[in-house]
């Protein structure tokens, strides 16, 4: 891609300017003279060229005219030769063909008599190609003729030939001059062709002739006038035709010629015939003296136009010597030299300019200088701005930021005195915290702070969030006093914003008068503004970090309190973390009790031998923490001396020297179990913050408390359930025993028996004997005995260890399950045969067909399954007797 | 006449202005190059030796006009004598030298030219010729030939009235006037029913014969002159090649000076025989009158727009010849003669 660079030229120089404008306006100047004095010359040269033109016009119409005036001479001659119509017609015939031998342009020549009958004729044609004359005899030619004029046709074209003609007549006349007839002939106009065509117009034109009608009747290229070609089109032809009989007394203009070149023309009328020679010289020839004068003109103007331009040059560099001087001091004033002078002198215009140049440089010199001072001062300002700025931005403790700041601001700018004051949590007052010097740090130490109101500097700028600056100097100087800042001439006391917020407000002091302005106001307000952010930056930092580490704690004390398995648990672990997040607290909950009206109240301790006091009971009615737990709400009494009438409990805990307290309800869903009650022997000493830090505790404390009062229910229902579970079980064996016989057997060295009627196992109700013998060992299912072990072994001395016997009991407890595990499959199997039994039954009697047989097959299979007789069957319940205590087949089995 | 005056002087101020124009115009451009000149090429077909002289006034009229011989321009003469087989292969001879341009005469020889150069570029220019000869289409008109040609003419038909009154006014006692003419030349018809009118008008009795050569030219006159009576009073030369040879016109010299029969309307001269007056172009002004035509040609200008030109008759008489006969040549046409032989 192509890429243009367009070059920016630079002011071109006054002597350059001058040169050239010098040099332009004398070109401007010769080319007006020599354009004027050339226009003036063509001018003169037209006319004398039109002249000259007309000249040869006329000269070329000459023979022309002469063509034709030869013709009626002879005509004229052979009419009046001897009395031509007193002569035979033989000899006029001959006389007329004399003529022909003479004159080669009559083509046809015929004598007529005064009845204008034709008395003679010759031709150059043969009869039959010369045509008719009569034709041409016209009224008007006779008249003519006969009043002794000439006559002459207009021009007409040969048909065989295309060659122009015309027909001319003259009278014949006697001796006394009398008409006696008419004479006349056609004459071929080619024979002019060569008149015309040896006309000489100039060394290269040429002449051509037309009729009135603009037709070209002769030109050196025959062919055009054979062609019958008008050329009423050419500029000259046209002003003939237009106007034939005047004489053309001006040259025309510069235009096309009959060649098609360019060339001046002009024309001579023949007047009779109507005919013009219009003559043609090329423009080049025309007007070549003309050319050649502007030639001369243009090397003249270029000679003297050179000359001129040197001219110029020298007289523009003297002009502008002076002010080329005065520009070159300017310019090295421009590069730094200050403290020049431009010479005086020159022209009076030129010594002016140059003694104000001297004024206006030794102004410039003043201002530039005061300049220079104030830009000093700024920058140290800026300087120091930048290095607050800098500082402010690498703090992030607020107490060390601000101490740094106004310790660098009464440095670096020299102040007398700096401070910085903070707006306090509600707003009304601004608390110092920062300041320099002996007096600041007393002030420090009061605490010394100021209303925000318009009766301070401090307080003003805090109000209307701008700059305050007193002044001691002029009308209407603001005086801030203060004894420990004697020397204070001048204060200034600019607002710290951050956006819409006012955080404080910067004060500085200075023992100048006068010593701020808004230039410095405004580096200082840039400067308050950054501390403004900075501050902003830093507090918010801090309540960061102690939102993040306060949040950990209460994570942390959220996992410890999910895990706690009693109220003291919980006591040994919230009163620590409480005591992180709050300082030094008085704990306590209260607990519904079965009484709606009687709440439980425990303390929660330091204490870790008995981190929860016993239980003390408090009406509910006429307490805050019952009035909490209805409302469901936090309830924060931030000076607890204005409950102490109202509530019993509030009295009790003032009595004890709490000032303010918080009241949490423990809430699970929308069940309220309690309250959390946290308080402090300081007044208002809960921020909005910390108390839903203290929600948070108190919402995760009463999931514990339900936890583990669900844990407290559950194991009392574990317990029940295993009493129970030990109750069955034991009816369960005990019935199997029975059912199996196994109550009464014993097994022995290897073999069953079955023991006396009456007698039952032997209780054992320690699960381990110690070292005697024999050993018995209970045999357990689920915790419940259902049977013993009695080891005796054979030597009655042997002694049983720890080791044998947790063995042992091992291996019966192993029993025990596998025992429990054959009951239930023996149970299970009887009560398979069973089903199966009555599924085989039931098949049987669904086989019979009627009643009779149905009732035989049932009792016949129940009877097969129970081992029972006597079973009987009642249809009917007519009868008096309950069906169920109706006896039919005893012990015969078919009775039915 | 104010209106005119200021007219012509807005026209000369405006002319000024132009003039200033140009001048500064060709101060700026220069005047242009030079053309390096052509060297043309023309071929010229001499049909017929009687016309000869129309080369010669088609190099002078050429030489007036710039053209210089072996410079500018190179004539290919080709010379023959009523000879068609020889105007065919001259004729395509110059078609395939591709010349610029073929100058021919007489007609028959412009015909043949014609014909060879359809379909060429080559331009024609004839010389002497008919135009009014139907049987031979030479042009379409006199003011615009057409095709790829024009010429100078001369028209045979009016020639040979005009040379039948001539001899008539020569030779009042002729009533039995003698026509001969070439065999099967094509303007003879023409010419014969031209003066049949003529002859009939004044009481005069028209023969004609057609001889194909001077052989049979002799045996015709040889036969008339064994008959006793040889059948005529006068011998008419119309416009056609038989009148204009030398060997015909020495057989018909011969015989007329012989039988005393005047012979005129050729301007021939063989030997001591002459025909008693000739009315006939002047072939070297015929050939100049060629001259401009064949200039414009050569520069470009299509022939076919070009007008043909109508050359003029000259009117010999031969005072020797008529006396010879015991003529009385009348005044008028002495007078009216170009040339007089004495």
């Amino acid at each position: 891609m192509k890429t243009s660079t367009k070059i920016r030229r630079g002011p071109r120089s006054l002597t350059t300017t001058l040169a050239v404008a010098f040099l332009v306006l004398s070109v401007v100047v010769l080319l007006i003279s020599s354009v004027l004095q050339a226009f003036s010359s063509i001018t003169t040269q037209q006319q004398v060229i039109a002249g000259k033109l007309q000249l040869i016009a006329q000269a070329a119409s000459q023979p022309v005219s002469s063509f034709i005036r030869d013709k009626f001479r002879a005509l004229e001659i052979a009419a009046g030769r001897d009395s031509l119509p007193a002569k035979s017609p033989a000899e006029q015939k001959q006389i007329l063909e004399g003529l022909l031998g003479t004159e080669l342009a009559f083509r046809q020549l015929v004598a007529l008599n005064t009845e204008d009958q034709p008395t003679a004729q010759a031709s150059r044609l043969s009869q039959a190609m010369s045509g008719q004359f009569s034709d041409f005899f016209t009224d008007e030619l006779f008249t003519q003729v006969k009043q002794g004029k000439e006559y002459i046709s207009s021009v007409y074209i040969d048909p065989n030939t295309s060659e122009p003609l015309i027909f001319v007549a003259v009278p014949a006349k006697s001796a006394l001059g009398d008409y006696e007839g008419t004479l006349a002939a056609e004459v071929n106009l080619k024979f002019m062709w060569d008149v015309v065509d040896q006309l000489k117009v100039g060394e290269s034109g040429l002449a051509y002739v037309v009729d009135d009608q603009g037709n070209l009747l002769a030109f050196g290229d025959t062919a055009r006038v054979l062609k019958g070609e008008n050329v009423q089109n050419l500029q000259e032809v046209r002003q003939f035709v237009a106007d034939p009989i005047s004489a053309n007394n001006g040259v025309t203009g510069i235009a096309p010629g009959i060649l098609g070149t360019t060339v001046v023309g002009t024309y001579a009328p023949l007047g009779t015939p109507p005919w013009a020679v219009v003559t043609e010289l090329p423009w080049e020839e025309a007007y070549r003296d003309v050319i050649q004068q502007i030639l001369v003109s243009i090397v003249i103007t270029i000679v003297v136009a050179t000359l001129a331009g040197f001219a110029g040059a020298y007289l523009a560099r003297r002009l502008a010597r002076p002010l080329v001087s005065l520009t070159g001091t300017a310019t090295r004033i421009a590069d730094g030299e200050i403290e020049l002078q431009a010479a005086v002198a020159g022209t009076s215009e030129v010594t002016s300019l140059a003694t104000a140049f001297n004024s206006m440089t030794a102004q410039l010199r003043t201002f530039i200088g005061e300049l220079e001072q104030r830009v000093a001062a700024r920058t140290a300002q800026l300087r120091a701005s930048a290095e607050v700025g800098r500082a402010v931005t690498s703090i992030l403790e607020p107490d060390q930021l601000l101490k740094q700041v106004v310790d660098l601001i009464t440095e670096r700018f020299g102040f007398y005195y700096s401070a910085i004051f903070v707006l306090d949590r509600n707003g009304q007052q601004a608390v110092l915290r920062a300041a320099t010097g002996e007096a600041g740090q007393i002030l420090l130490d009061r605490s010394h702070r100021l209303s925000v109101d318009e009766q301070s500097m401090v307080g003003g700028a805090i109000v209307t969030r701008t700059a305050r600056i007193a002044l001691d100097v002029g009308q209407g100087a603001v005086r801030f006093a203060n004894p420990l800042l004697p020397d204070t001439r001048s204060e200034i006391a600019l607002p710290l914003r951050v956006g819409d917020r006012v955080l404080g407000a910067l004060d500085v002091q200075s023992k100048e008068a006068g010593a701020f302005d808004e230039a410095s106001a405004e580096v200082l307000q840039t400067m308050a503004d950054q501390i403004a952010i900075a501050l902003f930056n830093a507090e918010t930092f801090r309540r960061a970090e102690q939102h993040t580490t306060t949040m950990a704690q209460l994570n942390q004390l959220s996992r410890e309190l999910a895990t706690a398995t009693s109220l003291e648990h919980v006591a040994l672990v919230i009163v620590p973390a409480i005591t992180n997040l709050l300082g030094t607290q008085r704990l306590a909950i209260a607990q519904k009790t079965a009484n709606p009206q009687i709440l439980a109240f425990r303390e929660f301790r330091a204490n870790p031998d008995r981190p929860v006091s016993d239980a003390a009971l408090i009406q509910s009615e006429g307490s805050l923490i019952g009035e909490c737990i209805v409302r469901g709400e936090t309830v924060y009494n931030a000076d607890l001396s204005q409950s102490i009438d109202r509530y019993s409990d509030v009295a009790d805990v003032y009595r004890q020297g709490l000032r303010s307290g918080v009241t949490l309800p423990l809430r699970v869903g929308e069940r309220v179990l309690g309250t959390f009650n946290v308080g402090t022997d300081r007044t208002e000493a809960y921020s909005p913050e910390q108390i839903n830090q203290l929600e948070q505790v108190a919402s995760q404390l009463a999931i514990t408390i339900e936890n583990l009062n669900l844990a407290e229910q559950t194991q009392q229902t574990l317990a029940e359930l295993d009493a129970a579970n030990r109750q069955l079980i034991g009816q369960a064996w005990g019935t199997y025993t029975q059912t199996t016989k196994l109550e009464t057997a014993e097994w022995r060295n290897g073999i069953w028996s079955v023991l006396e009627s009456g007698t039952t196992p032997r209780e054992t109700s320690q699960a381990l004997v110690p070292a005697a013998l024999p050993l018995s060992l209970p045999i357990k299912v689920r915790g419940t005995t259902i049977g013993e072990f009695n080891i005796a072994g054979a030597d009655a001395q042997q002694i049983w260890d720890v080791e044998d016997m947790t063995f042992a009991q091992s291996l019966v407890d192993q029993v025990g399950q596998v025992l429990e595990t054959a009951r239930l499959l023996d149970e299970t199997q009887r009560t398979a045969q069973r089903e199966k039994a009555v599924a085989n039954a039931a098949d049987k009697i669904h086989r019979s067909t009627d009643i009779e047989s149905v009732l035989q097959s049932a009792v016949t299979e129940i009877q097969r399954i129970t081992g029972r007789r006597g079973i009987s069957v009642q249809l009917g319940f007519g009868r008096t007797t309950p069906p169920g205590n109706r006896a039919s087949g005893g012990d015969t089995g078919g009775d039915q | 006449m104010f209106g005119t005056h200021r007219s012509h002087n807005r026209i000369r101020t405006g002319g000024s202005l132009l003039l200033l124009l140009v001048v500064a115009a060709l101060l700026v451009s220069g005047c242009g190059g030079n053309q390096a000149p052509k060297n043309y090429r023309v071929g010229v077909l001499s049909g017929l030796d009687a016309f000869a002289p129309a080369l010669d006034g088609l190099k002078s009229k050429l030489t007036e006009l710039g053209y210089a011989e072996g410079k500018n321009i190179v004539y290919d003469v080709q010379k023959t004598n009523v000879d068609m087989d020889a105007y065919q292969k001259i004729s395509q001879k110059f078609v395939q030298d591709k010349v610029d341009l073929i100058f021919v005469f007489p007609t028959e020889a412009a015909a043949v030219a014609k014909a060879a150069t359809q379909g060429t570029d080559v331009p024609v220019v004839f010389d002497l010729s008919f135009t009014d000869v139907a049987e031979i289409d030479l042009i379409n008109s006199v003011r615009e030939p057409g095709g790829n040609i024009t010429g100078v003419r001369f028209p045979s038909v009016d020639i040979a009235s005009k040379r039948l009154e001539i001899l008539l006014e020569m030779v009042p006692t002729a009533k039995r006037i003698w026509v001969p003419y070439l065999k099967g030349y094509p303007n003879v018809p023409g010419q014969l029913a031209a003066i049949s009118p003529i002859a009939q008008k004044a009481g005069v009795m028209l023969t004609d014969f057609a001889a194909a050569s001077p052989q049979d030219l002799q045996a015709e006159l040889d036969k008339r002159a064994a008959s006793g009576d040889v059948g005529m009073d006068a011998i008419l030369l119309i416009a056609e090649p038989l009148s204009i040879t030398p060997d015909f016109f020495s057989v018909l010299g011969k015989f007329g000076a012989e039988h005393k029969i005047p012979i005129g309307g050729a301007p021939m001269q063989v030997g001591n025989y002459g025909s008693i007056f000739g009315l006939l172009p002047n072939a070297k002004r015929a050939g100049e009158q060629a001259g401009i035509l064949v200039d414009k040609v050569l520069k470009g200008t299509r022939a076919g727009t070009i007008p043909v030109v109508t050359t003029e008759n000259d009117l010999q008489v031969n005072m020797k010849a008529a006396q010879a006969m015991g003529l009385t040549v009348p005044e008028g046409l002495l007078k009216m003669a170009n040339d007089i032989v004495r």
